[in-house]
């Protein structure tokens, strides 16, 4: 459906009938086409589609759907509608806009800002129904939606780990483990107390274990 | 009078009461020879009276205190210069699911109440939102952009959106402070009903910032703004008797507080160090995740050795509360099988006694239902396989009407002793104190009427809990709605046949008992017009108008509740006709699509679908994106990329259109 120009030029021939009538109104076709197509791309880039496979697909993909939706409703001499036009026009009309803004910012406009620039002026070409209100006027729609997109959703992430915390054990006198502890600690206290009785010479500061 | 001179006090009460009804109830039951059922009554007597004497002597303490030291709320000092010098503290406002217009209202009050106190920069707010129905998601982000659009971008009222829900609200809490609580030192938790005077917020920040060991600041919350009558008995309940056991409970715990998971400043390094929430050994119901969180984290904190208090001369502190009896008993629901879990760190190692006892207190009030249930049925089956006997001793003779006018007592007192202190303080001429008394009387009535559906309610739970019943955490419905009289039948019949038998059953067993037990059958026999009438919001609002169950912040609405409703009409302008459109809206509108990607990046939310997926969703919305199925479109909006090839190609498509 979308023809690259350069083989679009090598398929013209002369020699057809409808050539003379129809050579300016086909380059104007393609120009409108070009047209279309950069501006496509242009604002998936800012969408943040970056890699230029992805983008030259989309765009002619898109460019495509746009054009049959068209040639469903009106014939093939229509292939840019008027409304289609003003779009691109618009998209220009942004690009220059921004590119400006971002000259005029000596580079150091951040890029969130430029794609708001950009959404925002989308927003009036695209009829945005909040920015076009009745009764506000082009400054009152920039205020808005300038106040709308200045604010900070989320500051800066500081991370900082909760310190995990363990299952918690049954108290000790219900761990059955906790009994056998004792029931050995007084066995060994028995049997220390039986070893002292054997031997009383031992001097009583020592601490002797049962393996002694 | 000190803590420990104040827990001594309360245990030697408890320990005499106890001691003393049980001494009389096993000299009632030997008469004729005890049989195994009145053991086992005697038993269940034990606990169930102990618990009302533990209870009873918390309130008498917390009334001698307030009758000598009056409940007002501290008159706070207003100093813009030393408001502008407090810490940094975030205002955590965790949502799941919940009305945007309602919660962004809330927030927009409390921010406001803070500019006119000059203390805005020392706190910023988080909605920290977990919302799963991806219509209320991007109605959060439609109404806080919208909000933004009124504060100015000055305004620190963040929006952050979870991709998964995992943990429930404490996981929402943990998720933000492993992220963004390095920039502050405290946190304030509020529910999504929550609402809170700038004065107090500014506080509860001077308060822990003044004491080192202070880990957690419990500011106790007032249920407000609702009408229907089951509201306004809540309402009325936590005003008119609520200071007496917030007061006494404060004067036991002292420093070894409970905190209730809302309304409460934090002190985030504390918090971090020591709440992360163990896992219950075993399954779920009793063992898994803990489900209820806030009696968890205060005895953590107060067993790594921090102070967990409770503010109860703070004012300024709201809620709001169920309307109806059936979404309090949703409530309820959850709740029960979060407090039940608490029995296995009853027992566990690490925690201080007095946090033992809040876990038992909590269960507590899901088991003591069935417990009582229990125990009327041992006493019944009791008298039925007891033996008769002569010569009975005053004791053996009255000794059960004796308990039970004692137990009533013991129930109904606390209640005199909100009156006392609300009369004393509060209702200054004849006619409030004639409104006071009538409310009482209504409040004491109705509850009455309520008590035995809630402990059927409150043992159904427990069994299902207990069965392992598998408990959906839903969101709560907040709003006025009613009940209709399909619903009331619904929800009420059981009660009513349950009712219905136990006359009959009373009636051919013995009939004189059922003058004792009319309490008990008169509320489940009117249980379907009760719930209706409960529900009804026009005859909670003609109560109103006859200044019964009326609250102070009715009389005399605060500004924090003329600007929560201010905020909520423009809200509610704001979302005017959005419903159900805004999905298309965040392909359609560029502005708000902008928003939508800046949300899913900020919140490191963005969650990439397989190339299948994208694929087939991109078919599906070639013809129109109303094609792409309700259910997936939480998903498609959790990935950028593909939302910016279908944003593009839907402003593409209104162009050729």
């Amino acid at each position: 459906m979308i023809v690259d120009p350069q083989t679009s030029a090598s398929t013209e021939t002369p020699e057809h009938p409808y050539t003379s009538a129809t050579a300016p109104r086909d380059s104007e076709v393609q120009s409108a086409t070009d047209n279309a197509l950069m501006a496509v791309a242009g604002y998936l880039r800012l969408c943040g589609i970056q890699h230029p496979d992805v983008l030259r697909d989309q765009s002619h993909r898109i460019l495509a759907m746009a054009i049959e939706r068209g040639d469903e409703a009106r014939t093939n001499e229509t292939l840019v509608s008027d409304a289609l036009s003003v779009a691109i026009e618009e998209m220009q009309r942004i690009h220059d806009q921004v590119a400006f803004h971002s000259i005029g910012c000596q580079g150091v406009i951040d890029r969130d800002v430029v794609n708001q620039r950009c959404v925002l002026a989308l927003s009036q070409v695209m009829k945005d129904p909040v920015l076009l209100r009745d009764g506000e006027s082009q400054q009152d729609r920039s205020r808005a939606y300038g106040q709308r997109h200045a604010v900070t959703v989320l500051p800066k992430r500081n991370d900082r780990p909760m310190r995990h915390n363990g299952t918690p054990q049954l108290m000790p006198v219900l761990r059955p483990q906790w009994w056998v502890t004792m029931v050995n600690r007084r066995f060994e206290q028995l049997a220390l107390t039986l070893q002292a009785i054997v031997s009383p010479s031992r001097p009583s500061g020592e601490s002797p274990t049962i393996s002694e | 009078m000190s803590i420990s001179m104040t827990r001594k006090c309360i245990a030697l009460a408890t320990f005499a009461i106890t001691a003393l009804g049980l001494w009389a109830y096993v000299t009632t039951i030997q008469t004729g020879g005890a049989n195994v059922f009145e053991w086992i009554g005697a038993v269940l007597f034990g606990i169930l009276f102990g618990w009302i004497a533990f209870s009873f002597a918390v309130a008498t303490i917390g009334f001698l205190n307030l009758w000598n030291n009056p409940p007002t709320v501290r008159e706070l000092p207003e100093d813009p210069e030393t408001n502008a010098q407090l810490p940094s503290c975030a205002i955590l406002v965790p949502v799941y699911n919940e009305s945007p217009e309602d919660v962004f209202a809330r927030v927009e009050a409390m921010y406001r109440d803070l500019v006119r106190l000059d203390a805005q920069d020392s706190f910023e707010f988080y909605v920290l939102s977990d919302s799963t129905d991806h219509e209320k998601w991007l109605a959060e982000q439609w109404v806080w952009s919208t909000v933004m659009q009124r504060l100015g971008s000055k305004a620190k009222i963040y929006y952050r959106h979870r991709s998964e829900n995992i943990g429930r609200k404490a996981g929402n809490i943990a998720d933000f402070c492993t992220r963004w609580s390095g920039n502050h030192q405290y946190m304030v938790i509020l529910d999504a009903d929550s609402l809170m005077a700038g004065e107090t917020l500014v506080e509860m920040v001077r308060r822990i910032n003044a004491d080192p060991k202070l880990g957690i600041l419990q500011v106790p919350p007032i249920p407000i703004g609702r009408q229907s009558i089951f509201a306004r008995l809540q309402q009325f309940s936590a005003h008119a008797y609520g200071n007496v056991f917030v007061r006494g409970f404060s004067r036991w715990a002292g420093d070894q507080g409970n905190y209730w998971g809302h309304n409460a400043i934090i002190r985030i390094d504390a918090f971090r160090d020591h709440c992360d929430l163990p896992v219950l050994p075993g399954v779920a119901p009793l063992g898994g995740a803990i489900l209820s969180h806030d009696f968890v984290e205060a005895a953590l904190m107060v067993a790594a050795n921090w102070k967990v208090k409770l503010a109860d001369d703070l004012g300024g502190s709201y809620e709001e509360c169920p309307t109806t009896l059936a979404d309090y008993a949703q409530r309820d629901l959850r709740w029960c099988q979060g407090n039940l879990q608490h029995s296995r760190l009853i027992i566990s190692d690490g925690f201080r006694l007095p946090s033992r006892l809040h876990f038992a207190s909590g269960v507590m009030s899901y088991v003591s239902s069935p417990l009582w249930i229990a125990f009327t049925l041992a006493c019944i089956a009791g008298w039925l396989f007891d033996g008769t006997a002569s010569d009975l001793t005053w004791v053996q003779g009255y000794g059960q009407f004796a308990l039970f006018a004692a137990a009533m007592m013991m129930l109904l007192v606390p209640k005199a002793y909100g009156y006392a202190i609300t009369a004393k303080y509060q209702s200054e001429s004849q006619r409030c104190k004639r409104n006071l008394a009538a409310s009482v009387l209504v409040e004491v009535l109705l509850s009455i009427l309520i008590s035995p559906i809630m402990a059927i309610l409150h043992t159904r739970f427990v069994i299902a809990t207990l069965r392992g019943k598998k408990i959906q955490w839903n969101a709560q419905q907040r709003g006025e709605h009613g009940v209709s009289i399909i619903d009331a039948t619904r929800q009420g019949i059981g009660f009513t046949l349950i009712g219905a038998a136990l006359t009959i059953a009373i009636y051919y067993a013995n009939p004189p008992l059922l003058i004792w037990f009319s309490p008990i059958i008169v509320g489940l026999l009117l249980s379907i017009p009760m719930i209706m009438l409960l529900g009804s919001q026009a005859v909670g609002n003609y109560l109103g108008r006859w200044g019964m169950l009326l609250i102070p912040e009715e009389i005399a609405s605060p500004p924090l509740s003329e600007n929560f409703k201010k905020a909520y009409e423009a809200n509610q302008q704001a979302m005017a006709g959005q419903s159900g459109r805004l999905f298309r809206r965040v392909l359609d509108d560029p502005s708000f699509f902008t928003i939508h990607c800046r949300v899913l990046k900020a919140s490191d939310a963005d969650r990439p679908l397989s190339s299948e997926q994208r694929t087939q969703t991109q078919e599906l919305a070639e013809g129109n994106v109303e094609n792409i199925p309700v259910s997936e479109r939480a998903q498609v909006l959790s990935d950028t990329e593909l939302l910016q090839q279908l944003h593009v190609h839907t402003q593409m498509m209104s162009q050729s259109a």
